[in-house]
């Protein structure tokens, strides 16, 4: 194995035993005959890797943060608790509205009904009215009419005279 | 860290405060660690963290407890810390002052006066802030938490190769940063 392939295992690795048994008995083989890699390895455990180790303690948070969180849920419940109520009150109010639209459009309907009704009744009478005058003159114009026998009602009235009066 | 026992976690999750602040004492600690590490700032670090236990709080009714709650609270920890790295980064970056942020800016708390712990403390910080946040991650999960690679591939939801090419050119990354502050110091 060359400098450049160990120094590229040690790097991705081997450093943290994270390769097989056969890889590190390769990379220990290198280092044991190549002293500027042993040297470069150790110099890579002193520069990135103990500096880490020697610092591992648990740094505790600030009193204050756990005081904001708690303040924080509390708010987010409260928030939560006034949706929810708000919801509620959706539901309640909202179908107050629904019955007033529905209202209003059964109004709306029915007048449209009565209107179109009218309108189609008065359609009805005029028809059958047609139909009775058009019946009426082609009785008149049929010949079966006596006109003689007509009711003549003498009101004495000089037009009547004038029309009336037979001339011979 | 250790695992929460599942009642407590199931009372938690039906509303019970005392259950919620029992989980937050045990792994508080944990998420605000490593969100330090990801976002290299205090009051950024206090924000995931605080985050972290609200989304926790939100979503414990929909956790299924044949999970591990351990693997849940890293993915949720280090995605959040990533997210909240990206958005102060591209804040700063706005405002201009983006690498005195990320190299200046280091508000790792320190318990007690002991000079190498502050040391190595600062040193872990400037060697995080030269990475990006997937590496930071994979590193900090890596090197603080010992998680294995099938581990960490889990939580990030990553493929496992990504995880090995995240933590090679992290290191590579720190080896080539520390080489320079050598020839800087002897110069």
């Amino acid at each position: 194995m060359n400098c450049k392939k160990a120094r590229k295992i040690i790097l991705a690795g081997y450093l943290d035993g994270e390769v097989n048994a056969r890889v590190i008995a390769a990379i220990n083989e290198h280092l044991a005959r190549c002293s500027s890699c042993r040297d470069w390895e150790a110099a890579l455990q002193e520069k990135t890797v103990q500096p880490f180790q020697e610092i591992k303690e648990i740094v505790l948070p600030p009193d204050r943060v756990w005081g904001s969180i708690r303040r924080k849920i509390a708010e987010t419940q409260e928030t939560e608790r006034l949706a929810g109520a708000a919801a509620w009150r959706r539901w309640i109010v909202f179908p107050r509205k629904y019955a007033m639209a529905a209202v209003a459009a059964i109004i709306i309907a029915l007048a449209v009904v009565v209107i179109k009704g009218q309108i189609t009744g008065n359609k009805a009478e005029t028809t059958v009215f047609l139909g009775e005058q058009v019946d009426f003159l082609v009785y008149l114009d049929s010949g079966d009419i006596d006109y003689s026998e007509t009711e003549r009602v003498d009101l004495d009235t000089a037009i009547e005279r004038y029309f009336f009066t037979d001339i011979s | 860290m250790k695992e929460i026992p599942v009642p407590i976690l199931k009372a938690a999750a039906g509303g019970d405060m005392k259950a919620f602040e029992e989980i937050y004492k045990a792994i508080s600690g944990f998420v605000y660690s490593i969100a330090l590490r990801i976002t290299n700032n205090g009051s950024d670090a206090e924000e995931v963290t605080q985050d972290v236990f609200l989304k926790i709080h939100q979503n414990l009714n929909n956790f299924r407890f044949r999970a591990s709650f351990r693997t849940w609270l890293y993915r949720i920890s280090a995605n959040t810390a990533i997210s909240v790295y990206r958005r102060r980064a591209a804040e700063n970056r706005r405002r201009g002052d983006y690498d005195i942020a990320l190299k200046t800016k280091a508000a790792v708390d320190t318990a007690g006066g002991n000079i190498d712990r502050e040391y190595n403390n600062s040193l872990v910080t400037r060697l995080l802030g030269i990475l990006n946040p997937e590496q930071k991650a994979c590193l900090v999960l890596r090197e603080m938490e010992n998680l294995s690679y099938r581990e960490i591939a889990a939580v990030l939801k990553i493929n496992i190769n990504t995880v090995r090419t995240r933590l090679k050119r992290a290191r590579g990354k720190i080896m080539k940063y520390s080489q320079k502050e050598v020839i800087l110091n002897e110069l």
